[in-house]
């Protein structure tokens, strides 16, 4: 079988060096924001600690609204804003912006069901030693969930990867965009299997430090 | 003093829609109107069925529910008008334990005793050495750096009481504190909150659903049934002559009563002569004299049912005795006894 990968080992590190950063960018900013809504969506509904039904109702239609849309779709529908966020529309900046966002509302409804594992009991104790709402959060919610969260959080990663790939639609650059334009495009299959081998390592191995980590924090 | 006071008291939750779409009100009532006193240094206990509001009753006091109406003084202050930073003031000084221990699982023992005391701001090597006291009070001295999911039932619940005694609560709310631990541990923990009672002089209301729990523990108590305070006082009374059939139901768990009809039917099978009901209290005529007098009438018994309790450690028996001999007498000695002693015929 022909294949021009030994010309190509450049430029597959360069695309391995994008994704990395593109998905580790966009799901650090994802979490912050994800983790955010997330709490926003917890303690905001009937009976929570900050409980708000208009400001619930108002955060889960958002989440809902945006959620469902297909990454491919949503990255064209929110390019207008990323240009005026991030001043450019197109290339990784603007791909970061909307993998960005894509994450923080799926990482909110990650957050907020891992958020719903935590036993009310806790909570309830934490008000009843005199505790602030803010503390109870801080200081016993989140370690609480923070096992489940960390799982959570290894699926959003892997989720995340696989919406990276589709960069290259607005001109954007990773191993999406390699794959297709070297492999899939040229008919080399094996530049686009190997670049198939680097995904699955970079996803194998986010889910075994999410897993350690995971265990480690819950002691298990 | 009162420590707590509660005046009229009610509390409603807004029904549930599905409720609310069949024509029920739109408010359930859970507290109707509580009115009750508790005094500093003593074990209250509040003991009612599931449902009956015990829970909700013991969670207006610290507010961790709002009230209704109705007034809550907790040492002369009224918390239904307190706001929250006022309220987490307030809170520091009452201490609670839950029936599922609530304690935080990802924190260790150290850092579940020392959470109160971080909130209350007290510094850190200040809160090791209280929470290294309060562990040797609860006998878990060993356990400083153990996480929950290696204690058992019993020192889970200890290592609750030492939590909510770490900032010396004047007030200890224990909602329902050994309904989930076998009998000898809620024995061993109940121990434990009179140690607490008369060692740090803390004011406890215990909530249960079980008799037992008050029998041993508490020196007041008040029954709640839909909501309302059907009987109240001090236990050893409402044990000996329980008012109200919910608290009835209640004392029965724990002291034999005299049968019921249908009992007193197999009684009257096994045993041909006359039934009667003696009832022992504490400072009254004792066993001695009531059966010495029974054997100068000249009447035969046999203890058939029954027996003789210890309530907050006073004495108290329901005894049924079968009664022998000539019928004519047993009436007299019956008619005789009864102006010295508590004894009355069974019909």
């Amino acid at each position: 079988m022909k294949t021009r990968l030994p010309d190509l080992w450049g430029l597959l590190w360069q695309a391995f060096y994008e994704t990395l950063y593109m998905v580790g960018l966009s799901l650090l900013i994802g979490t912050l924001i994800g983790l955010l809504i997330g709490l926003g969506l917890y303690t905001t509904r009937a009976g929570g600690l900050y409980a708000n039904r208009p400001v619930y109702v108002v955060i889960n239609f958002v989440v809902n609204f945006f959620r469902p849309i297909p990454f491919v779709i949503f990255i064209g529908a929110v390019q207008p804003l990323a240009r005026l966020v991030t001043g450019t529309g197109i290339g990784n900046r603007a791909i970061i912006f909307g993998l960005s966002l894509a994450a923080s509302f799926m990482i909110s409804r990650v957050v907020e069901q891992n958020l719903f594992s935590v036993d009310p009991g806790v909570i309830e104790a934490s008000r009843a030693m005199g505790a602030s709402r803010l503390r109870t959060v801080a200081a016993v919610l989140i370690p609480e969930a923070l096992g489940p969260l960390i799982l959570g959080l290894t699926f959003a990663f892997v989720a995340v990867v696989d919406a990276s790939a589709i960069a290259g639609v607005i001109g954007g650059g990773g191993l999406g965009k390699f794959s297709l334009t070297y492999g899939f495009h040229q008919f080399d299959t094996i530049v686009t299997w190997t670049t198939v081998l680097i995904i699955v390592a970079i996803v194998q191995l986010g889910q075994l430090a999410g897993n350690l980590l995971s265990r480690k924090v819950m002691r298990r | 003093m009162s420590l707590v006071e509660l005046r009229d008291v009610h509390k409603q939750f807004p029904a549930p829609k599905t409720a609310r779409a069949k024509g029920a009100p739109p408010v359930i009532t859970v507290i109707d109107g509580v009115s009750l006193d508790v005094a500093e240094g003593e074990i209250f206990g509040l003991i009612g069925y599931s449902g009956a509001g015990k829970s909700t009753l013991v969670r207006l006091i610290n507010a961790l529910t709002p009230v209704t109406s109705g007034s809550i003084r907790v040492a002369g202050r009224e918390v239904t008008t307190l706001g929250e930073k006022d309220l987490q003031v307030l809170r520091r000084d009452i201490g609670m334990v839950f029936q599922q221990f609530n304690l935080f699982n990802s924190r260790t023992v150290w850092g579940n005793v020392s959470y109160p005391l971080a909130i209350a701001g007290v510094p850190k090597a200040e809160r090791v050495g209280r929470v290294r006291e309060l562990l040797e009070f609860v006998g878990l001295e060993g356990k400083f750096d153990a996480y929950p999911d290696q204690l058992s039932g019993g020192q889970k619940q200890r290592v609750g009481i030492a939590r909510a005694l770490a900032t010396r609560p004047r007030l200890l709310l224990a909602d329902e504190a050994t309904s989930a631990l076998d009998p000898e541990t809620t024995q061993e923990v109940l121990a434990l909150l009179r140690r607490v009672n008369a060692e740090f002089g803390t004011t406890i209301i215990v909530i249960t659903h079980e008799m037992e729990v008050i029998r041993t523990t508490a020196t007041r108590v008040a029954v709640l049934d839909e909501g309302q305070i059907i009987e109240q006082g001090p236990v050893y009374d409402v044990f000996s002559a329980p008012q109200h059939p919910t608290t009835r139901k209640f004392v029965a768990t724990v002291i034999q009563q005299v049968p019921d009809a249908a009992g007193l039917a197999r009684l009257r099978a096994q045993h041909p002569g006359v039934l009667a009901a003696f009832t022992l209290r504490e400072g009254g005529p004792t066993q001695g004299q009531f059966f010495g007098e029974l054997g100068r009438w000249g009447v035969g018994f046999e203890l058939v049912h029954g027996g003789i309790e210890d309530i907050a450690g006073q004495t108290f028996g329901q005894l049924v005795l079968n009664l022998t001999g000539d019928e004519a007498t047993i009436h007299d000695a019956l008619a005789g006894l009864s102006t010295r002693f508590d004894v009355r015929e069974l019909a």
